[in-house]
C-alpha cells in the first residue's frame, strides 16, 4: 500500500507544475494579443497614409502639368502687348478642390502661384523680344496656414516672343 | 482578433475606395485634357473662327451674329480639295454639357458632363485681342476641376 501510495503521488506530482505554467501564460496571452493588434493597426494606418499620399501626388502632378500647359499656351498665343510683366502673377489659386463629404462643398487645398520672369531685349526697337520663364510654386501642405510648409517650385523652359 | 481583422478589412476597403476615386477623377480630368487638346489643334489649322452666343445664333446668321463671348465656337477649316470643314464647340447651360462636333452638328465627337463656366465668367468661350479661349469647370462627384484652352490666333500663322 505504501508503494502504491508513493506511486500515486509521483503520478500526480506533475499535475501541479503544469497548472502553474498555464496560470503564467494567462497574463501573457492578452499582452501578446495587444502587441499583435497594435502592430497590425500601425501597419494598416501606414498603408492608408501611403495610399493617400500616392493618390494626392498623382493628382498634384497632373494638375501642375495642366496648369503649366495652359499658361504656356497663353503666353505663346496672347497678343504681345498683353504679355505678363516681369514679376507679375498671371495665375494663382488652389491646385485641388476635393469634395468635403461632411459639408457637401468643395475644399480649396494646395495653394499655388504662377510667376512670370520676363527679360526684354531691344526694347522700343523693331527687334524687341521677350524671354519669359514661368515658375509655378505650391505649398506641399494642403493648408496654406500650415507652419513650416515647404514650397515646391517648377520652372518652364524659356518662351520667346518677338514683337511684330 | 476579430476587432483587428475588422479594422484591417475597413482599412483595405478604404484604400481601394480612395484609389477608385483617384482613378475616376483622373479619367474625368483626362477627358477635359483631350477636349482642350482638340480645341488647340482646331485653332492651329482653322482658316477662320467665330464665337456666338449659342448654336441658334450661328445657324440664324453666321456673319451677323458673331459675338465677343458666348457658348458656341465655330472653327472653319478647308481641305486642299477646297472642301470646307466645320468644327463646333458648344456649351449647353441647361444640360451642363460641353460637346465637340465635326462636319455634322447632330452627332458629337466628344462630350463632357457636369460642366459650368469657370468662376466669374458667364460663358465658356471668348476672345481677347484675337486670342480665342475657353474656360470651364467640371463638377465631378469627388472633385472640382478648372480647365483653360487657347487657340492659335490667325495672325500668328
Amino acid at each position: 500500500m505504501n508503494l502504491q501510495s508513493s506511486l500515486d503521488r509521483k503520478m500526480l506530482a506533475p499535475v501541479f507544475p503544469r497548472n502553474r505554467q498555464l496560470g503564467g501564460f494567462a497574463l501573457l496571452d492578452p499582452l501578446a494579443g495587444i502587441l499583435v493588434f497594435a502592430s497590425v493597426m500601425v501597419g494598416a494606418i501606414n498603408l492608408w497614409r501611403l495610399a493617400e499620399y500616392k493618390c494626392a501626388r498623382a493628382r498634384i502632378d497632373a494638375r501642375v502639368a495642366q496648369i503649366l500647359r495652359e499658361n504656356t499656351d497663353y503666353v505663346t498665343y496672347v497678343a504681345y502687348d498683353l504679355l505678363p510683366g516681369d514679376g507679375t502673377q498671371p495665375r494663382s489659386g488652389f491646385l485641388l478642390h476635393p469634395l468635403d463629404p461632411e459639408t457637401g462643398r468643395y475644399k480649396d487645398i494646395y495653394p499655388f502661384t504662377v510667376t512670370a520672369a520676363v527679360t526684354t531685349t531691344g526694347a522700343d526697337t523693331p527687334a524687341e523680344a521677350k524671354q519669359i520663364i514661368l515658375t509655378l510654386s505650391y505649398n506641399t501642405a494642403p493648408d496654406s496656414q500650415a507652419a513650416g510648409s515647404p514650397l515646391q517650385t517648377i520652372r518652364t523652359d524659356v518662351l520667346e516672343r518677338v514683337k511684330d | 482578433m476579430a476587432v483587428a481583422a475588422g479594422a484591417v478589412a475597413d482599412m483595405i476597403v478604404g484604400t481601394l475606395k480612395r484609389s477608385y476615386i483617384t482613378i475616376e477623377v483622373t479619367r474625368v480630368s483626362d477627358e477635359s485634357e483631350r477636349f482642350a487638346a482638340a480645341f488647340t489643334q482646331a485653332g492651329k489649322s482653322a482658316t477662320s473662327w467665330a464665337v456666338y452666343s449659342d448654336r441658334a445664333a450661328y445657324l440664324a446668321d453666321p456673319v451677323g451674329n458673331v459675338s465677343v463671348q458666348g457658348n458656341a465656337l465655330v472653327f472653319q477649316d478647308q481641305l486642299p480639295t477646297g472642301t470646307k470643314i466645320i468644327e463646333m464647340f458648344e456649351y449647353d447651360p441647361v444640360a451642363q454639357t460641353l460637346s465637340r462636333y465635326e462636319n455634322t452638328l447632330s452627332q458629337p465627337r466628344s462630350l463632357l458632363n457636369k460642366v459650368v463656366p469657370t468662376k466669374d465668367r458667364t460663358t465658356v468661350f471668348g476672345q481677347d485681342l484675337g486670342l480665342v479661349q475657353a474656360h470651364w469647370t467640371v463638377q465631378s462627384p469627388y472633385e472640382l476641376m478648372d480647365f483653360e484652352a487657347y487657340g492659335n490666333p490667325l495672325r500668328m500663322r
